[in-house]
């Protein structure tokens, strides 16, 4: 099969699997850019165009962040792996598809982000120009440079124990977020895990680039030159396309290998289970709710197994508004704006995957004596418990703090709102 | 005594009839087989008695009560065992059969001893996504089994089972059995089947088209070593999936 022919194949396959023409990238890319430019311009004309640029900077870095993550899911951590690694299909023409995917899946974020930049003309066609370029490199970030790094972690996997595995050890002590750790890392002879190396390495270039695109920020509002920015967004688009161009010929030689090393750890499920009993909140959460305290106990389990991503991405949302409310910045309203949008939505993600295996199983729940009323309960019982956790009690404490409480207010009682819908909707058998 | 009859029961996806009208009752002792080439109709016909899948017409009673009117209380005495049997990946065995247990109404306890009948208990702390498919249908049976169940429904259940699972199935279903419950079964496996049913159902298109039972099982168990398979191919054409 050629290159062409795949790259065909695999977008008649992404079509099939949309639900309708609004759920395209695109139309996806155009209604987020719309949500943003509405944030931007409320900002706009309540605070001014600094800070609406800080607002937009605020939803580019979170947009741009998810692509960033996307990135191993649309080259090798996909449900297809297994048959594309049993067919004879050449390494190129694997890499090719991928990449394209990810080019494709970075051109829909770069969108957002432009869109949602366009109330900034407003203020000067230059100001805009300026968001625009910005945007381009972190597009270019996600078409290029996350694609190589995670091209690079697959390398080191299909190569065996002893392939880089010493940088592989640093990189995931990186990405835990101790030095002294990567110093022994370093030092170590230990092989580290293939899951971690899958995951860790992309998210230590991710955070890098995030970083780096931080640093460059004062350029969006002229507070830097475009000389002085050169190092740090020129360096991140140039060192994204020699990424690139480096791994895409050893890439292309093992995609096979890759794709079949993923789906072998993807059965092997990278990583044991931690089986742990529930904490005292979940159990004080199962005491109150009588009937439904089965299923409760149920999920409780089965998401701290499955999804532990919740609660560091949760204690993540707790941080941020626990040191924006210590902080008391001037303009809190795109923080707050930011933060409680991206936790409604991952909240509403999250009750969504309440209601499909591996959390829910509906055909095996239909045939137990579980009412699907007290099924509901529980998964409302669990995403509340979440965002009170998680949301709730950062915010009222954040919102005790500030001068701006209606926003911060209107938001947490819509997202609370949201969560619980998403929830309680039924499950089909 | 009869613990489950369906009465005209018909299932449809969209304008395709699965189910037609299908009329049986199912008596306490006893394990029915029930045959019928692919897409005859035999895992819809489980799944519909279960709960799994909503029937569009007809009526189910276990016990004299109507599944659509009484379901919850009802859905405790049915065992199903799905195909591919449905489990939580992330709970262990045991804990996977001790929420089907408790459900039921069951004790943990009642969980460790089906697991230990069917010779589960050593991986019991194993979580079900490491299991092969063997152990998997294994535990789907397990599941099926445990509680106060009266009627267990087994869909393709013993395939892929070793002979020291298979022959312990066996005996646990036929023990079931003997306790007062009945099991209905489809399988392609006319030789475990011969060794263990009392009824043979042959499904074709959605319908019943063969009932033996008693009398006429023993015989034709007696005619021969492929008298089920003989009596299968007589009653169903080989024209392919219906």
């Amino acid at each position: 099969m050629t290159r062409g022919e795949l790259i065909r194949w695999s977008r008649l396959h992404d079509r099939r699997a949309r639900a309708g023409w609004w759920s395209s990238p695109w139309a996806i890319a155009l209604g987020m850019g719309g949500l943003v430019a509405a944030l931007v311009a409320w900002r706009a004309a309540a605070a001014g165009y600094g800070a609406a640029s800080t607002a937009w900077l605020a939803c580019a870095i979170a947009v741009f962040a998810f692509a960033f993550l996307r990135v191993p899911s649309l080259i090798y951590w996909r449900s297809d792996a297994a048959l594309l690694a049993q067919l004879p299909i050449e390494g190129g023409a694997l890499l090719d598809a991928a990449l394209l995917r990810c080019a494709r899946a970075a051109a829909a974020t770069t969108l957002a982000a432009i869109a949602g930049a366009l109330p900034l003309c407003g203020a000067s066609a230059r100001l805009y120009a300026h968001h625009v370029a910005y945007a381009g490199v972190l597009g270019l970030c996600a078409a290029a440079l996350l694609p190589a790094a995670a091209t690079w972690a697959a390398l080191l996997v299909a190569s065996g124990p002893a392939g880089g595995a010493r940088a592989v050890r640093v990189a995931v002590a990186v990405a835990s977020g101790s030095p002294r750790r990567a110093v022994a890392a370093a030092a170590t002879r230990a092989p580290a895990s293939p899951g971690a190396v899958l995951g860790a390495l992309p998210g230590v270039i991710a955070s890098g680039a995030i970083v780096v695109a931080l640093i460059a920020s004062p350029y969006l509002t002229f507070g830097a030159t475009a000389r002085e920015v050169a190092p740090w967004l020129g360096g991140l688009a140039l060192a994204s396309v020699l990424a690139l161009a480096a791994v895409h010929s050893p890439g292309a030689r093992v995609m096979p290998v890759i794709l079949r090393d993923v789906s072998a750890l993807d059965r092997q499920r990278l990583a044991p289970l931690e089986i742990r009993p529930l904490t005292a909140i979940e159990r004080a959460i199962a005491a109150a709710l009588g009937g439904a305290a089965l299923a409760y106990r149920k999920d409780a389990r089965l998401m701290r197994r499955r999804y532990p991503m919740a609660f560091a991405l949760g204690a993540l949302a707790f941080l941020v508004l626990a040191i924006v409310a210590l902080a008391r910045p001037a303009d809190p309203a795109p923080w707050l704006v930011a933060v409680l949008g991206a936790a409604a939505a991952y909240g509403v993600a999250l009750a969504g995957r309440l209601h499909r295996p591996p959390i829910e199983l509906p055909r095996l729940a239909a045939t137990l004596p579980i009412a699907a009323a007290a099924r509901a309960r529980a998964r409302i019982a669990w995403v509340l418990g979440w965002w009170c956790v998680f949301v709730i009690v950062p915010s009222a404490f954040a919102l005790a703090r500030l001068p701006e409480r209606a926003v911060g207010a209107a938001l947490l009682g819509g997202g609370t709102l949201v969560v619980i819908a998403a929830s309680a909707r039924r499950e089909h058998v | 005594m009869v613990i489950a009859r369906l009465d005209a029961l018909t299932v449809r996806y969209g304008k395709r009839t699965a189910v037609d009208g299908l009329s049986l009752e199912l008596v306490a002792g006893e394990i029915a087989l029930l045959l019928g080439p692919n897409g005859a109709g035999k895992s819809t016909t489980l799944a519909a008695i279960a709960g799994a899948v909503l029937p569009s017409g007809g009526r189910i009673e276990l016990d004299g009560e109507d599944l659509a009117t009484a379901p919850r209380a009802a859905r405790a005495k049915i065992g199903f065992a799905d195909q591919p049997p449905a489990l939580y990946e992330f709970f262990t065995v045991e804990e996977h059969v001790g929420f089907v247990a408790e459900a039921r109404g069951a004790t943990r306890d009642d969980a460790l001893a089906v697991l230990g009948t069917l010779g589960l208990a050593k991986i019991a702390q194993r979580p079900c996504r490491e299991l092969s498919f063997g152990m998997r249908q294994r535990v789907g049976l397990a599941a099926a089994l445990v509680g106060p169940v009266e009627l267990v429904l087994l869909d393709e259940t013993l395939n892929g089972l070793d002979p020291h699972a298979a022959r312990a199935a066996r005996a646990t279903l036929r023990a079931t059995a003997d306790a007062g419950g009945a099991v209905l079964m489809s399988t392609h496996l006319l030789g475990v089947a011969e060794r263990l049913c009392d009824r043979i159902l042959v499904m074709d298109a959605g319908k019943l088209v063969a009932d033996r039972r008693g009398d006429d099982v023993k015989a034709l168990l007696a005619a021969g070593p492929h008298a089920v398979e003989d009596l299968y191919v007589s009653l169903i054409a080989d024209v392919g999936p219906t």
